[in-house]
């Protein structure tokens, strides 16, 4: 059961590389800046040491953000976010899309 | 299957170019960090996937997964030290940043430098 | 026919491309505003010159090629780490 939720993991993960790398690429062909740049503090509570490494590694190597900071008591990682509507918006998705998957998986 | 791997080539080899115009144009430093560390190593991973392919040999597909895994652990890493570094030093944002919640949580240093 | 020659302009197109962005990444090394952009344009030189190996042992069809862009991708993680210590651990004036 691990397994398959591992493997789907993975492939959401490559999709969601090409897709954000896509649209990096976009922005920086196009004349117009398009990003709206800034730091968010991310909620991670209950994750483990290994949780936290993987989450913030895969943060990282999606090209909508970079984990920054990871604050003393490990309830809260700092992630630079390139594209922010409102910062609860990029939150929640943010927690959605990856907080909980890793939280399962790994 | 020439032309799929000339086409995947190059496609690789864009992505990095991508990244290095990208380094040129993105207003902060922040943002230049975004579009080089990770558009680069897409670039360089397609490239080094396709060589895989190309050589199609057990040993080169192991010296090509060791170098991808390798990377995908390190260049965060980096990226996370150099931007943290980058932070506390107070490198400027660009003005168009719309939120700053890392604000007040790390000590800064107290001299602007460059 | 066609097919049989489209592999070396490939390639060829490739260094063309690999060997501009090293030029712009050079224009940042060189003018960067802060020392930060500059060590963020090494990273991204080194992350260049292991493609262009790569496409290197694609072209000669030697795979030894590829063991350059190990020892290279570990170079440069030590590389940079060691700059963003520095940075952050600097003595203030």
């Amino acid at each position: 059961m691990k397994i398959i939720k591992l493997i789907a993991f993975v492939l959401f993960y490559i999709k969601e590389v090409v897709i954000t790398n896509v649209q990096v690429a976009y922005d920086v062909l196009t004349k117009k800046h398009h990003m709206t740049p800034g730091f968010v503090a991310i909620p991670v509570e209950g994750l483990s040491d290994r949780q936290l490494l993987v989450l913030s590694n895969l943060l990282t190597m999606t090209p909508g953000s970079i984990t920054i900071d990871l604050s003393q008591d490990k309830q809260t990682l700092f992630i630079h976010a390139m594209y922010i509507e409102t910062v609860d918006e990029v939150r929640e998705e943010i927690i959605s899309k990856y907080v909980n998957r890793v939280r399962e998986v790994f | 299957m020439n032309l799929l791997v000339s086409i995947i080539l190059i496609i690789g080899a864009a992505f990095t170019t991508i990244a290095a115009i990208g380094l040129i144009r993105f207003p902060d430093f922040f943002t230049r960090m975004h579009a080089a560390t990770k558009a680069g190593a897409f670039g360089g991973i397609i490239i080094l996937l396709l060589c895989a392919f190309c050589f199609a040999s057990l040993k080169i597909t192991l010296i090509v997964l060791v170098n991808i895994i390798f990377f995908y652990f390190t260049a965060p890493v980096a990226a996370h030290m150099i931007a943290r570094s980058a932070y506390i030093n107070r490198v400027k944002q660009w003005e168009g940043s719309k939120a700053d919640e890392l604000k007040g949580k790390i000590a800064l240093k107290q001299h602007h430098k460059d | 026919m066609g097919e049989l020659q489209i592999f070396p302009w490939a390639i060829m197109s490739a260094y063309a491309l690999l060997i501009s962005a090293l030029g712009i990444a050079t224009w940042r090394l060189i003018y960067g505003p802060s020392l930060f952009d500059r060590v963020v344009a090494m990273d991204l030189i080194s992350a260049v010159v292991m493609c262009i190996a790569a496409v290197f042992a694609l072209e000669t069809q030697n795979p030894v090629f590829l063991e350059i862009s190990v020892a290279i991708a570990v170079v440069t993680f030590l590389g940079t780490i060691a700059f963003a210590r520095y940075l952050e651990d600097e003595e203030e004036e």
